[in-house]
């Protein structure tokens, strides 16, 4: 069914030189067509990606002069012709994009914006500048495509189809799904294995790649080329088309473009009986209110939920029921635990040997790790050692620095000093998805899931970054596997942010379980859970351990820790004050110290009496 | 001299080379590889191999800051020593009160720069937000001052009140309608929704502008000087070689009285405190009774103030270019908060005299004359680069944990 509405589509868009009235408006068609290219690959970015970069126009400028430039240059010879030069503005735009990605790695959010619109307003005023090269504002003659307006048109209905093509099978891919995971979250996609510093110039380099392409293309099939096509203007009608479009649609934001590009210049002039009006650059003013008012009004943009709710008519028209949700199961499971847990719950404690997964090498040293804020020590020289498998509890006061260790070992942090050495290779300061690779795998004490993933796609993003040969079929199978070990099965479909607290635990331990890590940190698993819930977490922990791996507990509930703990590391003030068998360290004097101050320290907890700290200080 | 051409030439392979041998080496000595990488690509370019042989022979020393620092003064010096090598006969090298004019220019243009700059840097400490309309909002100010100017004969002094109350209500209307969704939590991804929304805002304030004008227009309002000041009659005043033009002057001095006006609120007034207290912890900030929401509107308000102030202060001493002035603007602010660091009101001051002083050294040292001016902005890009690659946290910020 929608193959048969794109083919139509097509047909529609190819036929608009036969029955345009004037070639003026194929011009402008073509010029619709373009701008569809730049919203689709800015919605990609952006709306996928998650990565706001205001030099979309700007780059795709530069890849238009470079193709110019290089069939004017080289005019005459095999190599100066019209399609090498936009072969070669192709290349322009992706070598920009890959050294523009590599730039901006650090750069988040509000500072890639930032650059991004420094950068496209310095290429404008280098090329206006640079008269010698570009022609600055005398503007540059343009050795054009061969062929008629008719076919230029056609040329450009196919790039477009190509461009949208590329985007869609980019989309579909595991590639499209670590994307869409890095833009709800970057830190918990690097926690997954997803190289986020890879992915990050890939997409920058594809999405120059086609802007380049789309650029060159559409510039060699006009006459001349100024520094005004790297204006902001453009810049802003795209985010205008893309908004309008729907932000994480690229076609949404295509057929967006075309409309509104129509209506700029259907606008030119109003004139309804004795009204005439000339709205002239009111016009951009008002589409910049347009853009604010979708936002605000409808954020979800206009054409996406337009073709969503026609294609769920056209749907239930036909009778077909293709929701993805038809089939599953009746949901309604809340918290309450599912069958998969209670069928795993019935084999407690003892470690089950038939899970004992092949031997693994478990080896890690953390050595006098410092970690400062500023001028807070939140580490002061840790130093412990997991060197074969077990369930340890990494326990101690608010503060004491649990967390900021594991974002330490986990490679969230860079340590200010201290080394960890892991299998006997220094790990301390590596990214977090090499430190996943490398078998250290964490969740994080508040869920970190993929909001806007489905709960199996939140399992796929693991299974699939560590393992680059899986097929989707087979990684699907595996995380439908261990969806219902934690008993998610009929939840795989919906959203991760449909799900509650517990759940989100429940995920997050589910995501973990995919990596196959052999030392694995967990957060505060307990916090915040349902009782029941809570013996399916402490057996699912049991099991893991009993496949061979070290499984590291940070956790407040001191109940659950000496239950399901074989050893304790106790931290204070950012130092190990005890590390040993339960039993041991629960009569520790320090450790004792520790969580209910000393005794004749009374009052470290009274609520700031100055005489009673006062003394306390003293006494220290 | 043939020596120092050499390294102009060999300075960023060694730099790379070092950038890239140093941390692995560091790493493979199991020793602290953070300072490793910057140290070795700057003493790379400072220079080249003896440079790297002796870092590679120090390997497990190398901690402190200075080893940095040094060899980055080192860097500069030898850049600047280079480029009056290559432009022996430019006038940047055979004229020192040119120069120093230059400068001088600079830091009072840099004293307008640090006002706008401090209100973006205001509204981010408040609610981390950048505001994408900062540049429109200067442009609107001034603009406003020159029609304001246009209709009644009025000391150009006089009309920056008037544009500051202008901007600031707009501004908290803006606030308060259009990004209400962030202060309420309802914006599902704040930062992009801020992005998108005050970009929007731009757009139309760009175009409203260019359309209540009529086409893009360099706007030149009267100038300061157009009138007596304290009974002097004079544009430019002239003490030994250094000349002071008035008009800057002056917006220099406004400049610099609103800067100081803008921290004593911050840091001696109850809202300076409040603000303070939301930008360091929302919660607690809410937990002790303070509005959140109300000291975001203010906060922004206030941000848009002072980038009107500083478009009324400047429009009668320099030209707009509208609507282009509007980006170039705005680019300037964020070369100047990354350069002091986001959220840090003094870091504003430094990065503003810091770039003001880069700006005008462009101006007027670029090799081809024709394209100085021009290239001006240009210049901002490279600072920018550079703290970004090196220092993101900027001058005066601290890295966020």
């Amino acid at each position: 069914m929608p193959a048969i509405l794109v083919l139509a589509a097509l047909v529609g868009l190819a036929l608009v030189p036969a029955v345009a009235p004037s070639g003026y408006q194929v011009d402008i068609a073509r010029q619709a067509l373009y701008a569809a290219c730049l919203a689709a690959t800015w919605s990609l970015l952006a709306g996928v990606a998650g990565q706001f970069s205001f030099g979309h126009v700007a780059i795709a400028g530069v890849a238009a002069y470079a193709g110019v430039i290089w069939g004017r240059e080289l005019a005459g010879t095999p190599f100066g012709d019209a399609w090498v030069a936009t072969v070669v503005g192709t290349l322009a735009g992706l070598g920009l994009g890959a050294t523009l990605g590599l730039i901006l790695l650090r750069l988040r959010g509000s500072y890639l914006a930032l650059f991004t619109l420094a950068f496209s307003e310095i290429a404008r005023i280098v090329i206006a500048t640079e008269v010698d090269i570009t022609g600055g504002n005398l503007s540059l003659a343009v050795g054009q495509l061969p062929g008629d307006r008719a076919f230029h048109y056609e040329v450009m209905v196919g790039a477009l189809l190509l461009v949208l093509v590329v985007i869609y099978r980019v989309m579909g891919s595991r590639f499209g799904l670590f994307l869409r995971a890095m833009r709800e979250d970057a830190d918990a996609a690097a926690a997954m294995a997803v190289d986020t510093t890879r992915l990050k110039v890939l997409v920058f380099s594809l999405v120059s790649l086609l802007l380049g392409f789309s650029a060159s293309v559409y510039y060699h099939t006009t006459p001349r080329l100024t520094p005004q096509i790297l204006d902001l203007l453009g810049m802003g009608l795209i985010v205008v088309y893309a908004v309008v479009g729907g932000m994480e649609s690229p076609l949404a934001g295509a057929i967006a473009a075309v409309i509104l590009v129509w209506l700029l210049d259907a606008l030119r002039v109003i004139e309804i009986g004795p009204l005439y009006i000339e709205p002239g650059v009111w016009r951009y003013a008002i589409f910049g209110a347009l853009l604010v008012l979708t936002l605000r009004l409808a954020p979800n943009g206009l054409i996406a939920p337009l073709g969503a709710w026609i294609a769920a008519r056209v749907r239930r028209l036909l009778g077909t029921s293709k929701s993805p949700k038809a089939p599953m199961a009746p949901s309604g499971t809340g918290d309450r635990p599912a069958d998969g847990i209670a069928a795993t719950s019935t084999s407690p404690a003892a470690p089950d040997p038939a899970v004992e997964g092949p031997a693994r090498e478990i080896s890690l040293s953390v050595e006098g790790i410092v970690m400062r804020f500023g001028g807070l020590a939140a580490l002061d020289g840790a130093t412990f050692a997991l060197d074969r498998p077990q369930i340890c509890g990494l326990i101690g006061p608010n503060g004491a620095g649990k967390t900021t260790l594991v974002n330490v070992l986990s490679g969230q942090y860079r340590p200010t000093g201290g080394a960890v050495i892991l299998k006997g290779e220094r790990v301390d300061g590596l990214p977090p998805y090499e430190m996943v690779r490398r078998g250290v795998g964490r969740t994080f004490q508040i869920t970190r899931s993929f909001r806007r993933l489905t709960v199996l796609e939140n399992l796929l993003v693991p299974e699939l970054a560590i393992n680059a040969t899986r097929t989707r079929g087979e990684a699907e199978d595996r995380a439908l596997a261990a969806l219902e070990v934690v008993g998610l099965q009929r939840l795989a479909r919906d959203y991760a942010r449909s799900l509650s607290g517990g759940q989100q635990k429940l995920l997050e331990l589910a995501r973990l379980v995919m990596l196959d890590s052999d030392i694995l940190f967990l957060d505060e698993p307990f916090a915040g859970v349902h009782p029941v819930l809570r013996r399916s977490i402490g057996d699912l922990i049991r099991r893991i351990r009993a496949e061979g791996r070290a499984v590291v507990l940070i956790e407040h509930d001191l109940g659950a820790v000496f239950e399901l703990c074989e050893r304790l590391v106790v931290l204070d003030g950012g130092v190990v004050i005890a590390d040993g068998d339960p039993a041991t360290v629960r009569g520790d004097p320090r450790v004792i110290a520790a969580y209910l101050g000393q005794p004749d320290k009374p009052a470290t907890w009274a609520p700031s009496g100055t005489n009673s700290t006062a003394t306390g200080q003293s006494n220290a | 001299m043939e020596f120092l051409l050499w390294m102009a030439l060999a300075g960023p392979a060694w730099s790379t080379v070092g950038a890239i041998l140093l941390p692995r080496r560091y790493r493979t000595r199991r020793a602290d590889p953070r300072l490793a990488g910057v140290a070795g690509g700057i003493w790379g370019a400072v220079l080249g191999p003896v440079g790297l042989v002796l870092l590679y022979r120090s390997t497990p020393r190398l901690l402190r800051g200075l080893h940095v620092v040094i060899p980055g003064i080192l860097l500069l010096a030898e850049l600047l020593a280079l480029f009056a090598l290559m432009n022996p006969s430019s006038t940047c090298v055979t004229n020192g009160p040119y120069l120093a004019n230059q400068v001088q220019n600079g830091l009072t243009v840099g004293l307008v720069y640090a006002t706008m700059a401090a209100g973006l840097t205001l509204i981010y400490s408040v609610q981390r937000i950048i505001s994408f309309s900062h540049g429109q909002f200067v442009m609107f100010g001034g603009v406003t001052a020159f029609l304001i100017l246009q209709q009644v004969d009025l000391n150009p002094i006089a009309v920056i009140p008037i544009v500051a109350i202008g901007t600031l209500l707009l501004g908290m209307l803006v606030a308060a309608t259009l990004l209400r969704p962030i202060q309420s939590g309802r914006a599902e991804r704040p930062d992009e929704f801020a992005i998108l929304m005050t970009f929007g805002l731009g757009v139309f304030m760009t175009y409203a502008l260019v359309g209540v004008l009529g086409s893009p227009v360099g706007v030149r309002a009267p100038r300061y000087t157009d009138r007596p000041i304290f009974g002097l009659d004079a544009s430019v005043i002239e003490i030994g070689a250094i000349r002071l033009r008035m008009d800057v002057l002056i917006a220099g001095g406004v400049g610099l009285l609103v800067f100081l006006g803008l921290v004593w609120l911050l840091y001696r007034t109850w809202l300076g405190r409040s603000f303070r207290a939301v930008s360091m912890d929302r919660q607690a900030a809410a937990a002790v009774g303070i509005d959140s929401g109300r000291a975001f509107v203010l906060a922004f308000g206030l941000g848009c103030m002072l980038a009107g102030i500083a478009g009324a202060a400047l429009v009668p001493a320099f030209n707009f270019q509208v609507p282009d002035m509007a980006a170039q603007t705005a680019i300037r602010s964020y070369v100047i908060v990354v350069l002091g660091g986001l959220g840090s009101v003094p870091g504003a001051l430094v990065g503003a005299l810091f770039l003001g002083v880069t700006e005008a050294l462009t101006a007027a040292c670029y090799p081809d004359p024709t394209k100085g001016a021009t290239y001006q902005v240009a210049s901002g890009l490279l600072v920018f680069l550079a703290v970004l690659l090196l220092r993101p946290q900027g001058f005066f910020g601290r890295r966020e944990g």
